[in-house]
């Protein structure tokens, strides 16, 4: 049985001078033969995700369990065994080796794992023919469609027959012709003893799935109502990697706005005083908050929705932001 | 992996062909250079051994009878040839000056010997010196049969030609009748430079010494050691070369292959196996370059005027030298291969 559960997964990493939070205690569990989508925006940890479920990741905290197989435990060579026997991998670039057929693509994973030229190519041509590439099997990837990479490299990924394939945005480079064969394939892909794991934007494979996981970040409390906001010195505001809906105007006292850096410490981005504002662009665009705030002194702000921030702009001049900030 | 490294040379092969040109090019120079010291080698053999001498008695003191002005008189070969161990012995005089050739100098090592008393050099063209007035020339003198030659207020027709027979990294060597060269040169007084035997003498009478085939050889070769030392160097710099060459080929080659190296460590393939794709890449990449380098060097010999001579030897270890260059040169990208995130394979 290939199912997947998922106990308290955070993920962080590093991206130049500050941490980037993309999955925050996750757990989820999936069944064996279920196509399973995860959805989300950018930048919502779909494909962190994914690495992960692949052993290419390894998460800050929680624990990864394929079958009865705790991937966030393996090291060294079962990592390497899971990785080549575990989980099939299909690439939203598709990633085929540019110098091989087709053939030679999907016989590759084989031939380094040591299986005879005779067998990994039987065995190439076999699930080449599956994916219906029959007339293909000797053409390079440059003489072959998008989508006919794309079914290659779905070969690719079940040459060891694998019970889970993790497949990242499948259908992104692909026209609309090509995307139904690739949506059908994915589709039949699940089935008893092999779980497929999705990260996608594109809506057509909702209906076919069989469970729909929505990676959205969290909101955190005091980042949701409009109105007057009193804090004292010290005091959060909201932290990174929250989604924010509000924009906030300082009307007394000082606020301050940071990252937080790989080993713990704080990176002041900027401080506000009366009159300044902050917080507008994700609270327009929907975006996870790109650093904390918090108070420096006893502060009162004044907490609006996009809307009526749009509205207080025009009618006081508010002059625009410094773009640096990204909140 | 072997197959997906052939691919991968065949998929990129004019990057590959153009690196190696590029470096067969440097390894046949470098070839060349190696065959100009054994060049300097051999035609320093060559000359000593034309005479038959087994012993070069020359005055105590001298390096050798190619080398020094110090002069015997012709009279010392009879005390030499009475002496025990000595079957034969005849008075030699050598002498680097020139030659004039239809008017303009030739530089010549000439080679003065009483004709038929000793062998003389091996005979290409035309037959042996016999008497006065003939001479025996070196073909890198480029004088045909019948030439005349001057040399001081004597004149000598050519009456055969000989080969391999130079001094001092391609002076030709002339050989003359002794007379001859002491009234050309020394103005008639009856001296040799050395006196060669057959025979090894037990002791020699004070104020000469009896030196070897090999002590004149190595006597010969002594002026030549910097420029031997310059070409060593040369020589490594163009292995340096060479390596830098296929170095930047397999890097610019593995650069390009990051992502395929990320996907196929992400489906599991250890990095050692990736690593040694590369390595086996700059090899094979440097063995071409080697094996066209032996042709290269062939049509490049006609460019040098001093004498080259490859052996067999540097010809087998070429492919080690290139082996070698290829495994340095491959390390520059290894450390990348081993370093690439499989986590690069996502993304679009």
């Amino acid at each position: 049985m290939a199912g997947v559960s998922i106990h308290d997964l955070t993920i962080q990493y590093t991206q130049g001078d500050y941490v980037v939070r993309p999955i925050d205690n996750l757990s989820v569990t999936c069944e064996d033969g279920e196509l399973v989508l995860l959805l989300g925006p950018s930048g919502s940890g779909k494909t962190t995700l994914l690495s992960c479920l692949a052993g290419i990741l390894t998460p800050a905290a929680g624990q990864i369990f394929v079958g009865d197989t705790e991937v966030t435990a393996l090291r060294g060579r079962q990592l390497a065994d899971f990785r080549r026997h575990g989980v099939g991998i299909i690439f939203q670039a598709f990633n085929l080796i540019p110098s091989l057929s087709a053939r030679q693509n999907v016989a590759a994973p084989l031939r380094l794992a040591g299986v005879s030229g005779r067998v990994a190519g039987a065995r190439a041509e076999e699930l080449l023919a599956m994916v219906g590439l029959e007339e293909r099997m000797g053409h390079l990837p440059n003489a072959m469609s998008g989508g006919q990479q794309q079914r290659v490299a779905i070969a690719r990924a079940l040459v060891h027959d694998p019970p889970l394939i993790v497949a990242d945005e499948p259908t992104a480079h692909l026209d609309y012709v090509q995307v139904e064969a690739i949506l059908r394939i994915v589709r039949e892909l699940a089935r008893p003893g092999r779980l497929v794991v999705v990260a996608t934007h594109d809506e057509r494979f909702t209906p076919l799935a069989d469970r729909v996981i929505e990676l959205v970040p969290k909101a955190r409390a005091g980042d949701q109502r409009a109105g007057r906001v009193e804090l004292g010195p010290d005091e959060m505001l909201f932290v990174q990697g929250s989604v924010g809906d509000l924009v906030y105007v300082v009307e007394e006292g000082e606020v301050e706005v940071f990252r937080e850096g790989p080993d713990g410490s704080e990176h002041v981005l900027r401080r506000y005083g009366p009159g300044d504002y902050f917080g507008e662009l994700g609270a327009l665009a929907h975006l996870p908050r790109a650093a904390s705030a918090r108070s420096r002194t006893a502060a009162v702000l004044s907490a609006y929705g996009p809307q009526d921030f749009r509205r207080l702009q025009a009618s006081r001049h508010l002059p625009a932001a410094a773009p640096s900030d990204g909140l | 992996m072997l197959a997906i490294t052939v691919r991968d040379l065949l998929f990129r092969w004019r990057q590959f062909a153009i690196a190696i040109v590029g470096a067969a090019l440097v390894f046949s120079v470098a070839l060349s250079l190696t065959g100009m010291t054994a060049g300097f080698r051999a035609e320093a053999k060559s000359t000593t051994s034309s005479l038959g001498a087994d012993r070069w008695v020359v005055p105590a003191g001298v390096g050798g009878p190619f080398t020094s002005t110090a002069l015997l008189d012709e009279a010392v070969a009879d005390q030499v040839r009475s002496l025990p161990g000595v079957r034969k012995a005849e008075p030699v005089l050598t002498f680097r000056t020139s030659v004039s050739k239809n008017g303009a100098p030739a530089n010549v090592m000439v080679v003065g010997y009483r004709p038929g008393a000793i062998k003389g050099p091996k005979i290409t063209k035309g037959r042996a010196l016999q008497k006065s007035g003939e001479a025996v020339a070196d073909s890198a003198l480029h004088a045909g049969i019948g030439q005349q030659l001057v040399l001081g207020d004597q004149t000598v027709t050519v009456v055969g030609k000989t080969s391999g027979k130079t001094v001092l990294s391609g002076t030709p060597a002339l050989y003359l009748d002794l007379a001859d060269v002491q009234k050309g040169v020394l103005g008639g007084r009856p001296v040799a430079s050395s006196v060669i035997t057959v025979g090894v003498p037990q002791s020699v009478p004070e104020g000469l010494r009896a030196i070897t085939n090999g002590q004149v050889e190595t006597d010969l070769l002594r002026p030549l050691k910097q420029a031997e030392a310059t070409i060593g160097n040369t020589r490594l710099l163009m292995w340096v070369v060479a390596g830098v060459i296929v170095g930047m080929v397999t890097y610019l080659a593995a650069l390009d292959r990051m992502r395929d190296f990320a996907v196929l460590k992400a489906v599991g393939s250890p990095s050692r196996v990736l690593a040694l794709s590369l390595c086996v890449e700059a090899v094979i990449t440097s063995l071409l370059a080697g094996a066209l380098a032996v042709v290269f060097s062939r049509l490049l010999r006609g460019i040098y005027s001093l004498p080259i001579v490859i052996t067999g030897a540097a010809y087998l270890a070429l492919p080690v030298v290139a082996l070698v260059v290829g495994l340095l040169a491959s390390l520059v990208a290894l450390r990348r291969t081993l370093r690439v995130d499989p986590a690069l394979a996502f993304g679009g």
